[in-house]
C-alpha cells in the first residue's frame, strides 16, 4: 500500500499582499567558479546554481518539503519503494518541456557514476529504477527514511536531457550558459563581477521579482556602504559595528541560525582526555554563552551537548546541558583527584602530568582563536593551563586526521573545529554520519579519535538501528535516546551554532516573510522577499560627466586665456 | 693691472648649532696673468672663497658681505641695466665706460654669463666632475652652445677637437665618454671645458689632487703652458704646496677662514713670515733644499661656528703670546704682501 | 663587447633565471603543506574514494619528479595547465582578470611613472622649500594609513556620503562594471567601466605617485650632490638646463630599472584595492587560488609574472644600455 505524502509550498500564502516587479541586487562575498549542479564546491555556486535548476522537492522556510519539480510523492509501507508524480507545468529555461525523461536521466546518471562528487550517498543503496507514465520509481535494497529519501535524494538537482545527453559529465562542461528548470533563469555572468538572473516566466510558483542582479563585492564594508547608499537591497552578515547603525541607513536586520557549529574537540587518544569526567568538568567550566554574545556579536547560539540543533522534532531538552558552573569544574576535578601538588597554580592529572593542554586553531579564523584564548581566561581559575596555538587549516586538518593519512599521529591535545551541513533538526540519519564508528566521519580516525568507550558502542548501534528503523516514534525515541548519552559522555564539547544576519533596505523591501520558527535560512529565502517599490535606477555619472566637462572646458578656457 | 679683487669677503654656512664663518673677511687681488695659489688645509674655506666668486655656494651658505670686483663685468649686464648704468657713467665719468663692478650685485643671469665665459672653474676631474651620460666632446660643445649661441654647429665642434688637442687629447676621444677616460686625460678635459670659451680667469680646485705624482707633473706642466699661451689668469686651490710651487706666482695662505699669509711664491717660501706658513713650509719635503725634519702641526683646525677670539691660529701656535688670544691681528705689509700676525705688528702696538 | 653582445648575454642570463624560477616554483608550491582534495574535505557528501579518484584525474598521485616532467612538456607546448578551481584553462582563466588588471593598474602605472617622476624631480629641486616639506610630510602620512583603509574611506565619502549629503556625483562602491552595462552600446558602457575605474585608480595613483616620486627625489638629491653638477653650474647653465640635461638623466637610471621590476608586479595585482573595490583584477584571483591551493592556476600566474618580471628587468637592462653608456660601452 502506497501512502501519500505530497504538499504544495506553503510559504506563498503568508503575509501581506506583496507588489510585484523590480530587480533585486544582493551580493555575494566571493566569486562561483563552474556551475555544474554535479560538481559545485562552495555555498556561492550552490546559491546560483539553487536558483537555475530545481530538485524534485525543496525546502521551505521551516525545512518542511514540499513538491517543486514533483507533484507528489508516496512509498511503499516498508519504505523501500518510492514513487514521485511529475508536475505537467514545469519548462525548461530554453522553452523545453520538462518530461519524466529528465528525471530519469538525471537520476540515473547519478546513480551509474559513483564520481559525481554532488551525489547523494542513497544512490548507492538504489536497486532498480524506471519510469511509469509521468512517475519515476525508486527502489531500494532496503528502507530508508522519508527524511533522508526527500532532504537528500529528492534534492538532486534535475538536469535536461536534451543538453547533458552529449557532454561528458567529466568534462565539467556546461557553466557557460546553464539551462535549468528554476525559478531564475541565467542571463549573464561576469566571473569576478556579478551574475544576472531573470525571472523564469513559465515557473510554476509564483515569484514577485523580475530578476535578480547579485554582485561579487568582497569586503563586508564595501557591501554595507553600497546597501546605505542604495545599490543592493539585500546582504548576509554585515559588519557588526556597522549593524546597530542599520536603521539610519533605512535597513533592517534579520538573524537566523545556520547548521554551522563549533566545538572543541579532545583528542581522546591521549589520556587524560579519555576520561569523561574531566570532558564534563571543561564543558562546565566554559561560559558558552557569553562566546556567542561576545566573540559572535550575538549571532548565534549554544549548541546543545547532545550535538543536536536545538529546534526541529528530534531534539531532546531532557539531554544534560551543561550550563556554565566554575565551581563544579573545580569539584569534579578535586574529585578525581586531580589537584595542584607542586604550587604552581595547575594541577597534576592522575599521572602526575600538569593540565595544560595546547589547542590547535586555524589560524585564518579570528573568532575561533577569540574563542581559545576566552576558553583559556575561564579554566585559568580551575588550574587547568591552556595553550593558544594558531595554526594554518591545512596542518590543522591533517593533525586531526581529515585526510585519512594512515600514518597520522593524531599528535595534538585539543582543537577547536566545526560541523556543517548536519541537518540534524529534521535529519534523523546524521547521527550515523557523526557518531558511528562505522562511518568514516564518526570513526576513529578523525573528529573523534580515540573515543572508545562502551557509550561509543551503544551509539554506533542506535545510529545503525535509526538508519534502518520505519516507525517514527521509534526513531524519535532512539534518537532521544543518543543525545542523553552524547551529552553524557561528550565525544564532542559543542560549543555555539553560529548565526546569519541579513539586512535588507526597508525603504524598498518589505523583507522576508519568516515561519514561526528561528529556523535556519535556507536557497529558498530569495521567493519570498517582497518588493514595496521598484530600486530607483540612473547611476549619477551624468552628473559627474557634466561637471567634468565643465571643469574641463573651464579649465581649456583660462588656459588659452593665458597663454595668449 | 688687477683684474679680480675679492675685498671683505665673508662667507656664512647657517647650520642648526650656529653660523660656520667659513670665509671671514678675505681680500685678495688677481693680476692679469697672474697665477695664484690659494693653500690651506682641507676645511679653511679655499674652495667656498671660489665659489663664493662664482656664486655658486649651496645652500644653507650665504655670502654675508663684501665685494668681489671684476673689470671686464660690464658687458655682461642685462641691456636694460647696462643702459641705465652706461648713462649714469658716461655722465659721471665720460669715456670709461668699461669700469669695474662688483659680481655681487649681480643677478644670476647675469652672473651666468660671467660663469664659464669670463670666470670659469675647473673641479677634480678623477672624482665625478664629467658627466657619466654624455660624451666628453658634447660636455665641452655645451659651454660654448650656452654662451656662443650664434656659433655654427660645425665650427663649434672644431673649437672643441682644438681645445682638446691644445691640452693633449686625440680629437677622436671627444666622442668618449668619460668612464673611457683616464683620470689625467679627465683633468685635461676639464681643463678644457674650462678654456673652451677664452675666458678671463680660471679658477682651478685641487685639480691634480687624485692623480699619481707622473700624471699629476704633466697636468700642470700643461696647465702652465696654457695659463702662458693664452696669458690666463688662474687661482689654484690647493692642499699640496708642490703643486703651488710648481705653477704659481703669489701665493696666499689661508687658515680658518681668513688668510694669514699673502705675497710673493719665492719670497714666501724663502723667508715666511706667520708660524703657520712655516709651519705648513716645514711640513712639506723639499727635494732640491737642504735636508730636514719634517714638522707637524700639533691640534686640529678650530670649529668654525665658534672659532676662537684673537688670531685663530693661536691655540695651536709656536710662538703664541698673551694678545694673539685677545684681539685679531690686521694684515701688516711685508714684502709684495701682507701677512696677519702680532708678532710684526709690535712697534704699533 | 658592443650594445649587442651586452643583450644577448643579459637574455642568455635572463633565460637560465626563468628556468630556475620556474623549477622553484614548481617543487615549492608542492612541497607545503595542503592538499587540493581538501576543496572537498569538509563535506560529507564526497567521500574517500571519490577524493582519491579526483586525485587520480588531476595526476596528483604520480611523483612529483613524473608530475615535474609532465608540467616542463606542457609548458613547450605552451600549455599552462588546467585549473581545478575555475574548470577552464589557466591561460583562459588569466585572460578574465588580465584585461581588468592592466586596465586599473596598467592606467595606474603610467600615471604613477610619469606623474612620479617629475614631481620627484620638481620636489627634489626645491628641497627645503615649503613644497618639498609640504611633500615629506603628506608621503609620510600616507603611507602610514593603510591602503584599504583609504579605499574605505573613499568608498564610504564618495559612494554612500556624497548621496547621502546630495552632491552631484557619486561613484560605486564596489566592481568594474555595472552589471548589463554591456548592452547599453560601446560609449554609455566605456563611461560606465570608466566611472567604475575611478576610485580605485585614485586610491591607487595617490599611493603610486608618492612612492614613485619619494624614490625620485632620493636619486636626484643624490645625484644633486655630485661634482658634475657643480661643473654644470660652472659653465653657466641655467637651473633648468642642469636639471634636466644632467641632474634628471642621471637620476632616472635607477628608475628605469625599477619600472623593469614593476611590469611584473602588474600582474600579481593590487590584492588590497582589489578586495576593497572588488575589482575583478587578477591579483583577486590569485590570492584565491593560493589560499584554495589550485596548484595549476597558481603555477601558471607565477610562471607568467616571473617570465614578465624578468622580461621588463632584460628591458630595463637593454633601456639601461641605451642611457647609461658605462653599460654599453665597457
Amino acid at each position: 500500500m502506497l501512502v501519500l505524502m505530497g504538499m504544495s509550498p506553503s510559504l506563498m500564502v503568508m503575509g501581506q499582499e506583496p507588489i510585484y516587479g523590480g530587480i533585486m541586487h544582493t551580493p555575494l562575498s566571493a566569486d562561483a567558479h563552474a556551475l555544474n549542479p554535479f560538481s559545485w564546491t562552495t555555498t556561492y555556486e550552490a546559491y546560483v546554481i539553487w536558483h537555475i535548476y530545481d530538485p524534485l522537492v525543496r525546502l521551505d522556510l521551516e525545512n518542511q518539503a514540499y513538491a517543486c519539480i514533483a507533484e507528489s510523492w508516496s512509498h511503499s509501507t516498508d519504505f523501500s519503494e518510492w514513487t514521485f508524480v511529475i508536475r505537467d507545468d514545469v519548462y525548461w529555461h530554453d522553452g523545453e518541456k520538462l518530461t519524466i525523461d529528465d528525471v530519469f536521466y538525471t537520476y540515473n546518471l547519478n546513480w551509474n557514476d559513483p564520481d559525481i562528487p554532488r551525489r547523494s550517498w542513497l544512490f548507492d543503496e538504489i536497486t532498480e529504477l524506471e519510469v511509469v507514465d509521468n512517475t519515476i520509481v525508486i527502489t531500494f535494497g532496503w528502507g530508508p527514511k522519508p527524511a533522508d529519501v526527500l532532504y537528500d535524494l529528492a534534492t538532486t538537482l534535475i538536469v535536461p536531457e536534451h543538453i547533458w545527453a552529449d557532454i561528458d559529465l567529466h568534462d565539467y562542461a556546461n557553466d557557460v550558459n546553464p539551462i535549468g528548470s528554476g525559478p531564475f533563469k541565467f542571463v549573464e555572468w561576469e566571473r569576478a563581477q556579478f551574475f544576472r538572473l531573470e525571472k523564469h516566466d513559465q515557473y510554476q510558483f509564483p515569484i514577485y521579482i523580475d530578476g535578480k542582479t547579485i554582485p561579487i563585492i568582497s569586503e563586508v564594508e564595501a557591501a554595507f556602504y553600497a546597501l546605505a547608499g542604495g545599490d543592493i537591497e539585500v546582504m548576509a552578515n554585515p559588519p557588526p559595528e556597522l549593524e546597530s547603525a542599520a536603521e539610519f541607513y533605512n535597513a533592517s536586520v534579520h538573524t537566523s541560525l545556520n547548521d554551522y557549529w563549533v566545538y572543541l574537540g579532545m583528542n581522546q587518544r591521549r589520556y587524560p582526555n579519555n576520561v569523561t569526567e574531566f570532558r564534563q568538568a571543561i564543558m562546565y567550566g566554559i561560559d558558552r554563552q557569553e562566546i556567542v554574545d561576545v566573540i559572535k556579536y550575538g549571532r548565534g547560539a549554544i549548541m546543545p551537548a547532545s550535538c543536536n540543533l536545538p529546534w526541529g522534532t528530534y531534539y531532546n531538552e531532557e539531554a544534560k546541558t551543561y550550563d556554565y558552573n566554575i565551581t563544579k569544574t573545580i569539584e569534579m576535578l578535586d574529585d578525581l583527584g586531580w589537584v595542584d601538588t607542586d604550587e604552581d597554580d595547575i594541577r597534576e592529572d592522575g599521572l602526575g602530568n600538569p593540565l595544560e593542554f595546547d589547542v590547535i586553531v586555524s589560524a585564518d579564523a579570528q573568532e575561533s582563536v577569540d574563542t581559545v584564548k576566552f576558553i583559556k581566561t575561564y579554566l585559568e581559575p580551575a588550574g587547568i593551563q591552556v595553550n593558544v596555538v594558531p595554526i594554518i587549516w591545512d596542518v590543522l586538518w591533517t593533525t586531526v586526521g581529515g585526510t585519512g593519512d594512515e600514518a597520522n599521529t593524531w599528535d595534538y591535545d585539543w582543537a577547536v573545529l566545526g560541523w556543517v551541513g548536519f541537518w540534524s533538526d529534521f535529519h534523523p540519519s546524521s547521527f550515523y554520519w557523526l557518531l558511528s564508528a562505522d562511518n568514516w566521519w564518526g570513526s576513529n580516525a578523525v573528529n573523534i579519535p580515540g573515543w572508545n568507550s562502551t557509550v561509543r558502542t551503544q551509539v554506533t548501534d542506535l545510529c545503525e538501528l535509526v538508519l534502518y528503523e520505519t516507525d517514527e516514534a521509534v526513531v524519535a525515541d532512539l534518537i532521544d535516546q543518543i543525545q542523553v548519552l552524547v551529552a553524557e559522555d561528550l565525544p564532542y564539547l559543542p560549543l555555539q551554532v553560529n548565526g546569519g544576519t541579513y539586512l535588507y533596505k526597508t525603504d524598498e523591501y518589505k523583507g522576508w516573510q519568516l515561519g514561526p520558527t528561528d529556523g535556519p535560512d535556507n536557497y529558498f529565502t530569495w521567493l519570498s522577499i517582497q518588493l514595496i517599490s521598484p530600486p530607483e535606477s540612473g547611476p549619477g555619472y551624468l552628473a559627474l560627466g557634466a561637471i567634468l566637462a565643465l571643469v574641463i572646458t573651464v579649465g581649456l578656457i583660462k588656459f588659452r586665456r593665458r597663454r595668449d | 693691472m688687477t683684474l679680480l679683487e675679492v675685498k671683505n669677503l665673508k662667507t656664512y654656512f647657517h647650520t642648526k648649532g650656529g653660523s660656520v664663518k667659513a670665509v671671514d673677511n678675505v681680500s685678495f687681488k688677481l693680476g692679469k696673468g697672474e697665477v695664484l695659489g690659494l693653500a690651506g688645509e682641507s676645511g679653511c674655506g679655499k674652495t667656498t672663497t671660489c665659489l663664493s666668486i662664482m656664486q655658486m655656494v649651496d645652500f644653507p651658505g650665504e655670502i654675508m658681505e663684501g665685494q668681489i670686483m671684476y673689470e671686464n663685468a660690464f658687458e655682461v649686464i642685462d641691456e636694460d641695466r647696462k643702459k641705465s648704468l652706461r648713462d649714469r657713467i658716461l655722465n659721471r665719468n665720460p669715456g670709461n665706460e668699461k669700469r669695474t663692478r662688483n659680481l655681487l650685485e649681480f643677478s644670476e643671469a647675469e652672473m651666468r654669463r660671467i660663469r664659464g665665459n669670463h670666470i670659469s672653474m675647473v673641479f677634480q676631474g678623477a672624482m665625478n666632475a664629467l658627466n657619466p651620460v654624455h660624451r666628453v666632446g658634447n660636455q665641452i660643445l655645451e659651454v660654448l652652445n650656452i654662451h656662443e649661441p650664434e656659433l655654427e654647429k660645425e665650427d663649434a665642434w672644431d673649437k672643441v677637437i682644438d681645445i682638446l688637442e691644445t691640452v693633449g687629447i686625440d680629437s677622436a676621444r671627444a666622442r668618449d665618454y668619460p668612464h673611457q677616460l683616464s683620470g689625467g686625460m679627465k683633468q685635461r678635459a676639464l681643463i678644457a671645458m674650462a678654456l673652451v670659451n677664452n675666458p678671463d680667469i680660471v679658477i682651478a680646485d685641487e685639480p691634480v689632487t687624485a692623480l699619481d705624482v707622473i700624471v699629476q707633473s704633466q697636468v700642470l706642466k700643461a696647465t702652465k703652458e696654457l695659463q702662458r699661451k693664452f696669458d690666463l689668469s688662474m687661482i689654484m686651490i690647493t692642499h699640496d704646496l708642490s703643486v703651488i710651487a710648481e705653477v704659481c706666482e703669489t701665493l696666499a695662505i689661508m687658515y680658518a677662514g681668513k688668510l694669514v699669509e699673502y705675497g710673493d711664491l719665492r719670497t714666501l717660501f724663502k723667508e715666511p713670515f706667520h708660524p703657520y706658513t712655516q709651519a705648513l713650509i716645514n711640513a712639506f719635503p723639499s727635494i732640491t733644499g737642504p735636508k730636514k725634519d719634517l714638522f707637524d702641526i700639533g691640534g686640529s683646525p678650530p670649529d668654525l661656528r665658534n672659532p676662537p677670539e684673537g688670531c685663530r691660529f693661536h691655540p695651536r701656535c709656536p710662538k703664541v703670546m698673551p694678545i694673539c688670544s685677545k684681539k685679531i691681528p690686521s694684515e701688516t705689509p711685508i714684502k709684495n704682501g701682507f701677512v696677519a700676525c702680532w708678532l710684526y705688528e709690535e712697534e704699533e702696538k | 663587447m658592443g650594445l649587442r653582445g651586452y643583450i644577448a648575454k643579459k637574455i642568455f642570463f635572463a633565460l637560465i633565471a626563468f628556468v630556475i624560477a620556474i623549477t622553484v616554483v614548481f617543487f615549492l608550491y608542492h612541497v607545503i603543506p595542503g592538499n587540493p582534495a581538501n576543496i572537498f574535505a569538509t563535506d560529507r557528501t564526497v567521500n574517500p574514494e571519490q577524493r582519491e579518484n579526483l586525485l587520480e584525474r588531476w595526476g596528483l598521485n604520480e611523483p612529483l619528479w613524473k608530475q615535474y616532467g609532465i608540467f616542463l612538456r606542457n609548458l613547450l607546448q605552451g600549455d599552462l595547465g588546467f585549473s581545478y578551481l575555475h574548470k577552464l584553462p589557466v591561460s583562459e582563466v588569466i585572460g578574465i582578470s588580465l584585461p581588468w588588471t592592466l586596465l586599473l593598474l596598467g592606467t595606474s602605472f603610467v600615471l604613477n611613472a610619469v606623474i612620479g617622476i617629475f614631481l620627484g624631480a620638481f620636489v627634489a629641486w626645491r628641497r627645503g622649500s615649503k613644497l618639498d616639506t609640504g611633500f615629506v610630510l603628506t608621503y609620510n602620512f600616507y603611507n602610514a594609513i593603510p591602503l584599504f583603509f583609504v579605499g574605505m574611506l573613499f568608498i564610504a565619502l564618495f559612494s554612500f556620503y556624497s548621496r547621502k549629503w546630495g552632491w552631484p556625483f557619486y561613484f560605486p562602491a564596489y566592481g568594474a562594471q555595472t552589471a548589463g552595462s554591456s548592452e547599453w552600446g560601446f560609449f554609455p558602457h566605456l563611461v560606465d567601466i570608466l566611472w567604475h575605474l575611478v576610485l580605485p585608480l585614485t586610491v591607487l595613483t595617490i599611493a603610486g605617485i608618492l612612492g614613485w616620486s619619494w624614490f625620485m627625489r632620493g636619486n636626484l638629491i643624490n645625484i644633486l650632490t655630485e661634482d658634475y653638477i657643480k661643473t654644470a653650474r660652472a659653465k653657466g647653465l641655467n637651473e633648468n638646463q642642469v636639471l634636466y640635461r644632467h641632474a634628471f638623466r642621471n637620476a632616472i637610471l635607477p628608475v628605469v630599472t625599477n619600472i623593469g621590476m614593476s611590469i611584473g608586479g602588474l600582474i600579481g595585482g593590487a590584492v588590497l584595492i582589489e578586495t576593497v573595490f572588488s575589482y575583478p583584477g587578477t591579483g583577486r584571483m590569485l590570492y584565491e587560488a593560493l589560499i584554495r591551493h589550485d596548484y595549476p592556476l597558481v603555477q601558471g600566474a607565477f610562471i607568467i609574472i616571473s617570465g614578465l618580471t624578468l622580461l621588463g628587468l632584460l628591458l630595463a637592462e637593454i633601456v639601461y644600455g641605451f642611457i647609461d653608456p658605462r653599460i654599453r660601452t665597457s
